[in-house]
């Protein structure tokens, strides 16, 4: 046999053959997305209409408002914000925990009833938080508490799902070696399931505050408190300066929080 | 040293093991039995029988070691025994109660307080010191919740669970993480853990397998005096034939999942074990 009938009988091909079905998805796939882009993608033509219009509004916000007064303001909004991100991280953490026992297979103490938490945890984590915002101002009314039920329930949606899949990845030598000292279900959970996923758990929190402090300025947008409602108050009357001063304290206040929680991931074993 | 184990002045009780003149255990004469099984049947999917029909009875004082090959049922028939696996058919007795096939109900865990079990890759939680990991041992023990933590756990129990670990050498490491330790000392912990509770029955599944030779056999020796002492019954696996001829009173072999040896291990000797492992 020569090393040419070697190759061609051995070597397989670079790509796996598609299915009928497969090439058929394949190609619906890509009709999708190409009659998207053509449906509500910017055209060029829109884009350098847009540009001197762009440099125009932010020739209109510099120089950034510093009055003292706006500051001090600003600041205390800026405070607020992150009250409703930590006191809504806060409470959804805490009731993620439960929720997250009873939605993890093999854990829970509800058996094959899990898919129900499983799926008022995808509930809460699919409805978006402006709506969930949307719907607090409506039914608590404007400010912060809105701000902080909103912050909850998206939190439990992030954690309760990822605490979920912790608790399952969890390993079950200790927990097998407290079931056979006749601990209860809650025992093991207590004594073995949350230290050993304690690091992904705190991972998960602080990735949930960052997440938390990023959408608590955008909720201020609809009403629910927060430097948001400042900066849509800003747009509104034309104070372009005070918006440019929102915004960059915004994107420092977003940095200094990213910053810290890698410092405090990277602490966590 | 505390009263867990106290090798210095064993308590000789009915069926408790003692050292011979070679230093192997010898057994006196045994107590009650506290497990009976009959008949026991153990499949993994339909294909992959374990248990065939397997007959055990250990009485109080033994310590019964558990050999055979790679495969032949042992650790299936420990965890079965406390219902951590189900059976398929047969019956458990354990301190005269019966072992319910669901493995759930306060009966179960009722048995399972009286029990320790040791396993082979020790199940501590790593990311928690020994003394926790030890104060676990409590876990089971009604109103005992608190014993998820040394730092919260009452008084007592820790202090027992501190006696526990003086009690196999490793008072210096109690607030060292589990992860830190070696694979002797995590071994140790694991078997203070099921002292801590001075259980009737200590199941150990392959205490020494995962070990070097000289960390099994210091473990095999913490396994010796506690069966010297009398405190506790003793029921290990191994695929160690001098761990089972110098450990045991009794040996029961398992060869592919049927009883194919059970004798006072005084009389046996190692050519009597091979054809298990053959």
């Amino acid at each position: 046999m020569s090393a040419t009938d070697v190759h061609e009988r051995e070597t397989p091909g670079r790509f796996a053959r598609l299915s009928p079905a497969a090439f058929a998805i394949a190609v619906a796939a890509a009709a999708l997305v190409l009659a998207s882009v053509a449906t509500v993608a910017p055209s060029p033509d829109r884009l350098a209409a847009g540009l001197p219009r762009m440099a125009n509004l932010i020739g209109r916000m510099l120089p950034p408002e510093t009055d003292p007064a706006f500051l001090a303001r600003m600041g205390l909004r800026i405070l607020e914000t992150f009250a409703i991100a930590i006191a809504g991280t806060a409470i959804g953490v805490v009731l993620s925990l439960p929720v997250a026992w009873l939605a993890a297979r093999g854990v829970s103490p509800v058996g094959a009833a899990t898919f129900l938490f499983k799926g008022f945890v995808s509930f809460l984590r699919t409805v978006p938080d402006l709506v969930w915002a949307l719907i607090f101002v409506a039914s608590i009314g404007l400010g912060p508490v809105a701000g902080v039920m909103t912050i909850v329930v998206d939190t439990i949606g992030f954690c309760g799902r990822f605490f979920a899949e912790a608790m399952e990845d969890a390993d079950k030598g200790p927990q097998e070696a407290l079931a056979a000292t006749g601990a209860s279900r809650f025992a093991i959970l207590a004594a073995a399931i949350i230290p050993d996923t304690l690091p992904s758990m705190i991972n998960t929190t602080l990735f949930a505050l960052e997440k938390a402090v990023r959408s608590s300025v955008v909720l201020g947008l609809v009403g629910a408190g927060g430097i948001g409602q400042e900066l849509e108050t800003a747009f509104s009357l034309f104070q372009y300066p005070k918006a440019m001063t929102i915004i960059l304290a915004i994107f420092v206040v977003v940095i200094a929080m990213e910053y810290v929680a890698d410092r405090l991931r990277a602490r966590v074993r | 040293m505390n009263d867990v184990i106290d090798a210095a002045a064993p308590p000789v009780v009915a069926g408790a093991a003692v050292r011979d003149t070679v230093g192997r255990l010898a057994e006196t004469p045994a107590g009650d039995a506290i497990l009976n099984a009959i008949g026991l049947w153990k499949s993994y999917g339909a294909d992959v029988t374990v248990l065939r029909d397997v007959e055990l009875t250990v009485r109080e004082g033994e310590s019964v070691a558990l050999i055979g090959a790679n495969g032949s049922g042992k650790s299936t028939l420990l965890k079965c025994l406390v219902g951590l696996l189900a059976i398929d058919r047969g019956e458990i007795d354990l301190f005269g109660c019966r072992v319910r096939r669901d493995g759930r109900g306060a009966a179960l865990r009722a048995i399972r307080r009286q029990t320790g079990f040791v396993f082979q890759n020790h199940g501590l939680v790593r990311r928690l010191c020994a003394l926790s990991n030890v104060v676990h041992g409590r876990l089971g023990d009604g109103g005992s919740w608190l014993a998820v933590h040394h730092a919260i756990a009452p008084a007592a129990i820790r202090r027992e669970a501190f006696a526990a670990l003086d009690a196999v050498g490793l008072a210096d490491k109690a607030m060292a993480r589990a992860d830190e330790l070696s694979g002797g000392q995590a071994q140790r912990v694991a078997i203070a853990r099921a002292l801590v509770r001075k259980p009737r029955l200590l199941i150990a599944d392959e205490p020494a397998a995962s070990l070097d030779p000289a960390a099994g056999h210091e473990v095999m020796h913490t396994f010796a005096r506690i069966a010297a002492s009398g405190t506790s019954t003793l029921l290990f696996t191994t695929h160690d034939m001098e761990h089972a001829l110098h450990f045991a009173t009794r040996i029961v072999g398992l060869r592919q999942g049927v009883v194919a040896l059970d004798a006072p291990a005084a009389t046996l000797r190692r050519s009597d074990l091979e054809h298990l492992f053959a």
